[in-house]
This record gives structure tokens, sequence and C-alpha cells, in this order.
């Protein structure tokens, strides 16, 4: 047994056992016989485990440098340190395929449990014998593309014949940062988490049960777009440590494409609680959970067609036009049966603008009309190719221009959107968001006043009203317990935090956004740089810093060569505050690349971020030289700090109680 | 048709002009190579460009006390001189291809940033390449 034999046997078999389960699916849907669905739920195992064989066989066969394996011989070398190793299989087209179906087996196997295959659904959130077929067959159907792909497109156990030696290695893009080893892990369970609310929304449009799959899956979306939040940060991260260019967000086409997902998949939670509560906005709910699902097939399509420059781009291939063939084929299907049953799932109640529901549906909006403009923005190029062949790419600040007025405007419903109560307005209410105002108004002013730019004064005004919003509203909570118990108000606070985790963990997860924005907002305003060659011993002074080059130096590593700048930094005035200290930005440089590649030495503090680069080097009658670029960029710390809360605060949500309040039931139902 | 599909449709359409003539416009980087800005000068001077091609052999000058780098850009029948501000990312060869994002002012192309070229699938070209070549070339290279 080879790891190639191993590889193709176990992605046929995982193919057939999807191919099964979906047929198994349409006997007990027709058939109405549990035990077709009984087998279907079996198969749902076996298809997983074939996949983890075949998942395990790539590891295995990367881990015993077998080069036989072509996906081995192109990007792998036997000289890369055992993480790098380990993280090869989503360093290239046929792995990441690969890994994005072992997670969507994985998933559906977990949502198999759900299912009863006999009477109706016994215990809580259970999936009844007339829905599950469908919701299994749906998840069963994203199984048979993702390994059909594989087999008969993008097969990672191709074999090479003699088999070669040596490989490149992964791309040193790849190599450069651990952050590498996490990011896309994240934003495929991200991405694979949607198709279950997704599958379960189309069983509730064919079985026309159109009000419960919304609270059924509202775990499944927490965790998917916690996990795409978390990937993306992590996204962010790498490319503030990888890339040397002391940004962390370029609207990329790719991280454009991978960003739609998020905003739908943010849109969809905030409609459904709407629909969970009040039975409202059926229509949108379904609408945005397609979209979304959508959506997370639509980078792929991107990536790997080569119709969009990137530094995502894996290259062109046949890969691409297939993913887009199924995603407008699940959006024309999903989209048929929406319309088949669109009288019947129109709401029956009417949203109040100034309600809960009102601002909810008002953000929806915003994050969908967003949504829209980066689309439009990042295959805009297409169009203009299209019409008169000009190559053209969309600059970032375009991007910048439409995104800052969406973020004010988001930032203003974040903070009044809790603070208003549902259905309609109570008079107490105007008097906190006269308080709330004031906040804003004064926060806004008081930054102007110490000289901050209008949009940095901006943001920290709206931060503080976001902050003064969560307080206002955890305060009124404890305050109201406290009373009517007759407890203290620390009991009070920890009682509520236990029993309302949603809404607590919601406030967490918003004050995460707020500073955020925070953090954007003053990163971009106020980030400055310079540059300088410099000679060994030399000194040189500017933004606030005090740079020496100390020494230039040469290591050999396994997989690299590096060369290293020592600089010792002292700050001089308060932008250099916290500066203090020795940096080694160096220039690595791997034998499969024909150019080096910077890795930045940052120093991370409360305050700025002090980030050197080493830009060019070299050596001549005065001696050794180095070309230093130092970026100093307040506040990018406290972004990092934000993605850390909001993933906390998903945490927090999903954390298993046994004090969780009863379910209330959704008003105006008609299930 | 209802007058709330009405309605959407509208707002679509005005958020779509209103990105349209709201810098969507000002904001298209073009993707050109020298041959195609000889082409049509006028077109491409004063806005942001990006210039593809390969770098000249024994044409780079590196200043390390200004920081500026010039060289010539080639696609193989006509050539353009660019100065970056700016050291180059280190990872400058000769004969490679680089995209070049900047401006066109006067005769030479003033460089803001500086892409080099590069993947495991990267070969040099060789002598005598036309610019569709060396075009597709550097598009196929992400």
């Amino acid at each position: 047994m080879t790891p190639g034999l191993l590889g193709g046997f176990s992605l046929v078999a995982a193919l057939l056992f999807s191919v099964i389960g979906l047929g198994l699916c349409f006997f007990a849907y027709f058939q109405r016989d549990g035990r077709y669905l009984e087998a279907a739920k079996r198969t749902s195992g076996l298809a997983l485990l074939a996949a983890l064989a075949a998942f395990g066989a790539l590891e295995w066969a990367l881990l015993t440098d077998d080069f036989s394996v072509q996906y081995v011989a192109l990007h792998h070398s036997s000289t890369s340190p055992l993480w790098v190793k380990l993280v090869t299989p989503w360093a290239a087209l046929e792995g990441s395929i690969l890994l994005w179906a072992t997670l969507q087996t994985l998933y559906t196997w977990i949502v198999s449990w759900r299912v009863h295959t006999r009477g109706l659904p016994g215990g809580k959130n259970g999936l009844d014998p007339y829905r599950a077929p469908i919701a299994l067959g749906v998840l069963f159907t994203v199984q048979v593309f993702f390994f059909a792909v594989m087999v008969f497109l993008a097969h990672p156990f191709n074999a090479v014949i003699p088999p070669p030696t040596e490989g490149p290695g992964p791309n040193p893009l790849l190599q450069n940062h651990w952050m590498m080893a996490v990011h896309p892990v994240l934003m495929y369970l991200g991405f694979v988490g949607f198709s279950v609310p997704f599958a379960y929304a189309v069983a509730a449009m064919i079985t026309r049960r159109y009000q419960s799959w919304v609270h059924e899956t509202r775990w499944w979306t927490m965790i998917a777009w916690g996990f795409l939040t978390a990937g993306k940060m992590a996204g962010a991260w790498w490319s503030y440590e990888v890339l040397g260019w002391g940004g962390y967000w370029a609207w990329d086409p790719v991280e454009n494409a991978s960003f739609l997902p998020w905003l739908l998949a943010t849109a969809f939670l905030h409609t459904s609680m709407v629909q969970e509560r009040r039975g409202l906005l059926r229509s949108w709910n379904f609408s945005l959970v397609i979209l979304t699902f959508v959506a997370t097939f639509f980078m792929t399509f991107l990536t790997r067609s080569g119709v969009i420059q990137s530094v995502h781009a894996f290259g062109e291939g046949p890969v691409g036009p297939v993913f887009l063939a199924f995603l407008l084929s699940v959006a024309f299907v999903s989209f048929y049966l929406l319309s088949r049953v669109s009288s019947e799932v129109k709401d029956v109640g009417e949203v109040r603008l100034l309600s809960r529901e009102g601002a909810l549906l008002g953000g929806a909006i915003l994050f969908t009309v967003l949504t829209f403009v980066v689309l439009v923005g990042t295959v805009w190029p297409l169009v203009v190719e299209a019409l008169n062949g000009a190559k053209v790419s969309v600059g970032a600040p375009f991007f910048n221009q439409m995104a800052a007025p969406f973020g004010v405007f988001m930032l203003l419903l974040m903070g009044i959107g809790p603070v208003l109560p549902w259905r309609q307005s109570k008079p107490q209410v105007i008097r906190n968001l006269l308080i709330l105002l004031a906040v804003l108004l004064i926060g806004t002013l008081a930054s102007l006043i110490w000289g901050w730019t209008l949009g940095v004064s901006l943001a920290v005004g709206l931060f503080l009203y976001n902050l003064a919003a969560v307080g206002l509203m955890v305060d009124q909570g404890v305050r109201e317990r406290a009373r009517s118990l007759g407890i203290s108000a620390a009991r009070a606070l920890a009682d509520l935090a236990v029993t309302n985790k949603r809404r607590f963990g919601s406030h967490i997860v918003h004050v995460g956004v707020a500073l955020g924005c925070l953090a954007i907002a003053f990163s971009q305003a106020y980030r400055v740089e310079a540059q300088k060659t410099l000679y060994i011993g030399e000194t040189w002074k500017k933004v606030g810093l005090e740079v020496r080059l100390l020494d230039l130096r040469q290591v050999q590593e396994p997989n690299r060569i590096a060369t290293i700048a020592v600089v010792d930094v002292r700050g001089t005035s308060r932008q250099g505050l916290w500066a203090e200290g020795q940096y080694r930005p160096r220039l690595n440089v791997y034998p499969v690349m024909n150019q080096p590649l910077p890795s930045p030495s940052v120093k991370y503090t409360l305050g700025n971020d002090y980030y050197f680069i080493l830009q060019q080097f070299g050596q001549d009658e005065r001696g050794l030289w180095a070309t230093v670029r130092v970026i100093v960029t307040p506040l990018v710390l406290w972004l990092w700090v934000a993605g850390m809360i909001m993933v906390l605060g998903t945490l927090y949500i999903l954390w298993p109680s046994g004090l969780r309040a009863p379910a209330k039931a959704p008003g105006g139902a008609t299930a | 048709m209802k007058p709330k599909y009405i309605l959407g449709i509208l707002v679509i359409l005005a958020a779509l002009a209103y990105m349209i003539f709201g810098g969507l416009g000002q904001n298209l980087v073009y993707f050109i190579t020298p041959s195609e800005y000889f082409q049509q000068q006028s077109r491409y001077q004063n806005r942001p460009v990006r210039l593809g091609g390969i770098v000249k052999a024994g044409t780079v000058r590196y200043n390390k006390e200004t920081l500026e780098l010039r060289f010539i850009l080639s696609d193989g029948v006509s050539e353009i001189p660019v100065e970056s501000k700016g050291t180059p990312p280190a990872l400058f060869k000769e004969k490679q291809g680089v995209v070049v994002e900047g401006r066109f002012q006067g005769q030479s192309f003033q460089g803001d940033n500086l892409l080099v070229k590069h993947s495991e699938s990267y070969q040099a070209p060789k002598e005598g390449w036309t610019p569709d070549q060396v075009r597709k070339l550097i598009e196929e290279t992400k």
C-alpha cells in the first residue's frame, strides 16, 4: 500500500458513499421509509471515514516525502520544517479542496446525529423524517460535487512517473508565518458551516415549514460566523506580518470575495433573530442563507479560474468554471424553490422603523448593500474587459470611500438597535436615545478639539456611543432584576450573564466590532513611515525614533537563507514611547524563488506598532549597508484584540450551560 | 409588478449609479504594457496605471542615498524608463517580469509601488518575445 493508492481509493470510496447517501435520501423522501433514512445516516459516517483516510493519505505522502504523488512533487520539499509539511495539504488547489470536502463530510455526519428516523421529532431541535432526507440530501449533493471535482478534475493523488527526488516546497509566502497554518482551516470551517443552515432552509422550502429552521440552525450559523470572523482576522494578521507593507487589508479580489459571505452571514444572523422572535422577515432569511452559501463558492471560482489577479490566485484550470456552474445551479434551484412558495412565506406582521426589528432589518439592508458594492467593485474589471478589452483593476481608494460611510451607519445602528424594544418604542427609550446621542456628539466634538481628523473623531464618538449603549442596557437589566428579586447588583449581573448568554454575548461581540472600527480609523489616519540607507554603526533620527544599525548577518536555515539586520531603537518623543528594543527584520531567500522575501520585525504596543523592514543590503568601500524602512502605526494591536473579543463573544453565546433560559415561543408564528 | 419591487430595483440602480459616478471610474487602474502605452499615450497620462514588462538587462540603477531606483521596462518592442520612489522590495532582478504601479509623467514613468511577479513556475523570457507573449507571461505568473 502506498499513500497514492490509499488516497485514490479513499476518494473514490468517499464519492461512492456520497452518491449512495444521496440515493438513499431520495428513497427515504419518496418512499417515506425510515429504514432508508437510517441507512443514509450510516452512509454519512462511512463517507467521513473515507474522506479522513484520503486526507490522512495526503499527510502520509507529505511526511514520508513520497514524491511519486504529483501534489507532493509540486508543493513539497523534504527540507521543510515539520509544521510546514503538516499544513502543506492546504497550500495548493487539490489539497484545499480535499480539506474542504473532508470538513463537509464531518459536518454532514454531525447533522445526521439529529435525524430521527421514525415518528415525530423527539428531543430538542431534532430533524423529523419529513425534512431530514432533504437536508441530508442537500449536504450529500455538496459532497458529491467536491469528491467528483477531485476524482475527475483536480486529483490530489495523480502519480508522477518517474518520481523526482526533491520538490520545490510550498509557496514561500505560506512558509513565512505560522498563521498560514490556521487561516485557511478557519476559513473552510466557516464556509462549510453555512451549508447546514442552507440545507435546513431548502428542506423548509420543500416541506413548507418555514418557521423552525432558523431556530434549529442558529448554533450552526453562530459557529460558522465565528470561524469566518476568526479566519478573516488570522488572514489580516498574516498579511500584516508577512507581506511587509505594514497593512492588513488591501481590498484584494480574493479578500473581497471571502468578505462577501461574511457580510451576508452577518445580515442573516441579525434577520434570523427577527424571525425567531416575531416570525417576520422569512423571505429575507431564505434569500440571505442561499446567498451566503452561494458566496462561499464564489470565492473559489474567483481564485481558481484565473479571471482575476490576486495574491491568492493559484492559477488557471478547469476547476473555476465548474465551481461557477455549481454555484449558479445552486442559486437557480434555490431561488426557484423560494419563488414557488413566495406567497406563503410573506410576512403577516409589520416592521416598525423605530423598534428592535426595524434596526435589525436596517442593519441587514446595510450589510446587503455593502455586499453588493464590494461585489460590483470586485467583478468590475471583468465587465470592463468584456466591454472594451482593457485590463483594469479597481483601486483600494474606491472601496475605502464606499466602506467608510457604511461603517458609520453600521456603528450607529449597532448602538441603538439593542436599546430599542421589540415591536414598538416606549417613552423611556427616548431618554436613552438622547443620552446616547449626547455621548456621540460630545465624544466627536472633544476629539475634534483635541485635534484628531474628522473621520477619527467620528470613530471615537461612535466607539463611546456604543460603549454607553452596552453600559445602559446592562445597567438597566441589573437594576430591574436586583430590585424585583431583592438581590445585590453583583448577583443580578452574574445571574443575567448566565441566563441571557445570547444577549450578553452579543454585547461582547458588538464592543469588539466598535473597538475594531476605532483601531481601523486610527491606523488608517495616523500611519507614518520613513526609510533610509544606514551603514553599520550609523544612527538615524526620524518619526520619533533613534535607529541604529548594529549588525548585518547571514544565517543558513534548512529551507532558506536569511539576511538579518540587527537594529537598535530608542524613542526620542511621545511617538517613540515603548519603541525601545532590538529589531531583527530579515530577508529570507528560498531556493525555489528567484528573489528574497522580506520578513518584518514588529513590536506591538498598546499605543503604536513599530514595524521594521529590511529593504535592501549590500557592501561598498564604506562597509556593509542596509536600507531600512520603518512604519509607525497607532492602535493596530487593538484590531487583533477586537477580533479576539468578537470570537470570545461568539464562544460565550455558544458555550453550553444548564441554566439556559427556556426558549420563547416565536410570536405570530405559523410553523 | 408591485411598487415594493420597483422601489427595490430603483434603490439598487441608484446605488450602482452612485458607485459608478462616485469613484469607480476614477479608481480604475489600467494594466498596460509599454507598447500599449505608445498606442494611446494621451489616454494614460496622469492617471494611475499598472505598467507590466520585463526589466531590461544592464539598466538597473539603485541610488541607496536617495533611495531612487531607475530601470528600463521593456516588452520586447517598446521601452519605457521607470523611476521608482523608495527602494525596490530588495527582490529585484534583471530580466524579470515586474508590474509597476504609478503614473506617466512626461516621457518617464513614476512608480509608487513595485510588484515582482514570482511563482514556482516562473521562467525568465527568452530573447525575441512579442509584447503579447510578455503580457501573457506576466498575467499568468501571479
